[in-house]
């Protein structure tokens, strides 16, 4: 497994990226408790100390290469997370796809493509597996747009399969309806 | 004009009526993923490529359906 570097930093899509810190527990907080946007995810405790020693784990795992939690800017301002764990080099699970409401439309898209680029790019991973609610339609729209393979689903959940085949040809017509590369 | 609302009710995933004269963005369902479904859907059904400033300017249903069938 590829390890980044503790100040891994790219820019793409006029977005800037870094791994998460502690100092941002407040908007991993603010994300991770608003109802709206988590309700198809799994529930964390409103705490800022439980928190806090979350991301001091997570630190720990990033250290090993086996998980990256990522935290995108635009124009200085946070405006989403994305994160993924692995424990071979062959895949990923992504998950944590979150943004910030009233932002600009295209970037929530955005985000995740520049997360997919850095999995597919800088961790060479052939694979992303994710898993989303039924009950969330508009993800599970998403993910057959940038191409995914839905290759399991269970009582609850839908599970798809991203490769770089898949998802390359989608994400270059989408870069170009959204003119990301001008941003 | 049926079979414009038709695929942008698709396109929004939204089951409740839709009225020229809505303004869309006040839908529940519009997000950024509908945006998307919106704007690939213009291209793919009616060959319109649509820049983010001028897709801004749209407020109602009915302005989209003149950026699909302008000349």
């Amino acid at each position: 497994m590829i390890l980044l570097p503790k100040d891994f930093r790219i820019c793409r899509y006029g977005l800037e990226c870094r791994l998460v810190y502690e100092d941002d527990v407040d908007f991993i907080l603010y994300l991770r408790t608003n109802k709206e946007l988590t309700k198809h995810l799994h529930q964390t405790e409103d705490d800022r100390n439980l928190q806090i020693q979350w991301i001091r784990d997570y630190k720990k795992r990033e250290a090993e290469g086996r998980e990256y939690y990522f935290i995108f800017y635009y124009h200085g301002e946070a405006v989403g997370l994305n994160r993924m764990s692995s424990r071979s080099e062959l895949y990923a699970v992504s998950g944590s796809w979150l943004c910030k409401p009233e932002i600009e439309s295209w970037i929530p898209i955005a985000i995740n493509f520049l997360f997919n680029d850095i999995v597919f790019e800088i961790l060479n991973i052939q694979l992303v597996v994710c898993d989303v609610r039924k009950q969330n339609k508009k993800v599970n729209k998403y993910h057959k747009m940038i191409g995914d393979v839905k290759v399991h689903e269970s009582d609850i959940d839908n599970f798809y399969y991203r490769t770089q085949d898949t998802f390359i040809p989608n994400r270059d017509k989408i870069i170009r309806l959204f003119n990301l590369n001008e941003k | 004009m049926e079979k414009f609302i038709k695929l942008f009710a698709e396109a929004l995933e939204r089951e409740d009526e839709i009225k020229m004269e809505d303004e869309f963005r006040n839908y529940d369902e519009w997000s950024s993923i509908a945006y998307l479904s919106v704007i690939a859907m213009m291209d793919e059904e009616y060959d319109v490529q649509i820049e983010e400033a001028d897709f801004k300017k749209l407020r109602t249903v009915q302005a989209v359906y003149d950026a699909c069938t302008k000349e």
